[in-house]
């Protein structure tokens, strides 16, 4: 039984090569390049060591991106039900852009949560419900102590999701506000193009984006943590 | 829609116990609640059509309708035919991606969720940080892979590449999925003497059906409507996308808003009805279910 546990793993060997080829090089790249001062697109890179790492500390717009990265993550993520649009030009100031932008992420992938949980619920046998209906449970009940806690793994995979895109927010910023007005509603996704094509500093760009990856994998594990501990066993 | 609501009435009919589909007058608001819902998310497609359908001179508020309802836009894009051609191009790519993302992304939760070794965790766990990559950071990487392998813009570089991106959604839906039904039923198999494969064939895979609507439905939306890897590799003309169609619209010299409005409308057409069509999955599905329990 051992050995047939094992031999199970060559399942998953096509995948993990597609990945290693298209994912896991280019990362490693990336993380090369983060170590020199380069254009993006000339023959010659010169080693700066970490100096792309202690820029970073000393840059504003990067610290803006972060918090505006972090709010575009869970914002979007909590925020469900915000309804009237006043008649203001949002994205004139940074403070509202921000949250159009946070409205218009939520907007997308709403659909994306329903369809994960239309999935989890459809998974989850009747039987369950109706013994707790006979049990005498009323529909609070059964929703609180049945439904919620098999949904579980459909609930934590749709925040994970929704949290991470929200982290990675790239396209809905480009398109409304290009990061501005004054690179204030940059997210670290968009600060990176920009120090990339714009400022032409690729390795940079790298750095950041070396240290996003490292950021959002921290929240990411935090927060599945918190929802592993609360699935259960049936 | 009418899918939609009936939907809506099963499910609450089966996970609650009550019997028959009937409108019931203590849930009026539910209704409302509903259709409210509904017009916050038809809002941002009356905008489009409404910018489809009016000239660049109009000048009513995008809130009301045009003065005149026009076609020239909706000519002017069917005429130049790219479109066309963008939906075949992005086509190939969403379902060759979404095919191979379903075949070897269910092996590999297979085997991550009922293995679940030391070793498999730090699989796992490395296949589920690919998620956390901003796709920009490995662009240049992914540049170098890719014009090594000759498959700058190709269908099969671009079908790869996307399954690569995708592979850890994939596999952390269908992975929650398989652990949640029951090792027994593996073990019973392996005791009449089937092998892995087997197993996998005949006791896991016909399980998966609702979730392979889910995969189909996230993976498929996200692939056709993918922007930024088909901008830098799908560099030939007659390689574009509808979203990089769209764009062609926009240049420095004008941004002609109506041909982008109405390229998008004819671009979105294809993956609603495809839409509608497996939605009719997700009620099968549930139906299945109830029957076997």
């Amino acid at each position: 039984m051992a050995k047939r546990k094992s031999r199970i793993n060559f399942f998953y060997l096509p995948a993990v090569i597609v990945m290693l080829i298209f994912i896991a090089y280019p990362l490693g790249r990336a993380i090369y390049l983060s170590f020199f001062q380069w254009n993006g697109y000339s023959s010659t890179m010169t080693f700066t060591g970490l100096k792309n790492y202690q820029s970073m500390m000393t840059d504003n717009i990067f610290f803006v991106s972060i918090r505006n990265t972090l709010i575009y993550g869970f914002g979007s993520t909590l925020c469900q039900q915000i309804l009237g649009l006043a008649p203001y030009d949002w994205l004139a100031h940074p403070g509202s852009a921000i949250m159009l932008i946070v409205i218009i992420n939520s907007w997308q992938f709403v659909g994306v949560s329903m369809v994960i949980y239309l999935a989890g619920i459809q998974g989850i046998s009747t039987s369950y419900m109706e013994a707790a209906q006979i049990d005498g449970a009323n529909a609070w009940q059964r929703f609180r102590y049945i439904m919620l806690p098999l949904l579980m793994p459909a609930i934590s995979s749709s925040v994970i999701y929704n949290l991470i895109g929200g982290l990675k927010l790239y396209d809905v910023i480009i398109s409304l506000t290009q990061g501005g007005p004054g690179k204030m509603t940059n997210s670290l996704a968009t600060y990176i193009a920009n120090r990339y094509f714009d400022a032409e500093r690729a390795g940079y760009a790298a750095a950041i984006g070396f240290f996003s990856f490292v950021m959002i994998m921290i929240i990411s594990t935090i927060v599945n943590g918190y929802f592993r501990k609360k699935e259960v066993e049936y | 829609m009418k899918a939609l609501a009936r939907l809506k009435r099963t499910r609450t009919g089966d996970m609650f116990g009550d019997s028959g589909i009937k409108w019931r007058k203590k849930d009026w608001w539910k209704y409302l609640l509903a259709l409210l819902i509904l017009a916050i998310y038809l809002f941002p497609f009356y905008i489009i059509f409404n910018v489809a359908l009016r000239t660049m001179q109009e000048s009513a508020s995008l809130l009301k309708l045009p003065s005149e309802i026009y076609f020239g836009n909706f000519q002017k894009v069917i005429s130049e035919g790219a479109i066309f051609n963008g939906i075949k191009n992005t086509f190939i790519i969403t379902f060759g991606s979404v095919a191979v993302e379903i075949i070897i992304g269910c092996m590999a939760a297979y085997a991550l969720a009922r293995n679940q070794s030391k070793l498999n965790e730090v699989v796992r766990s490395l296949i589920m940080s690919v998620m956390m990559i901003t796709p920009l950071t490995i662009l240049v990487g992914v540049y170098s892979t890719m014009a090594s392998l000759n498959a700058i813009s190709t269908y099969w570089g671009m079908i790869v590449l996307q399954t690569a991106l995708h592979l850890p959604l994939v596999i952390m839906l269908y992975t929650n999925f398989i652990s949640s039904i029951p090792p027994a039923l593996d073990e019973a198999a392996a005791i009449d003497g089937a092998n892995l494969f087997q197993v996998f064939w005949n006791v896991i895979l016909p399980q998966l059906k609702t979730v392979t609507v889910s995969v189909i439905i996230l993976s498929g939306v996200s692939t056709w409507n993918e922007f930024t890897y088909a901008y830098y590799f799908l560099q030939k003309a007659n390689m574009k996308t509808i979203t990089l169609v769209i764009q062609t619209c926009f240049s420095a010299i004008m941004n002609d808003y109506g041909a982008a409005a109405a390229t998008a409308v004819i671009g979105m057409l294809p993956l609603a009805i495809i839409y509608l069509f497996l939605q009719k999955y997700f009620i099968k599905g549930q139906i299945d279910g109830a029957i076997k329990s």
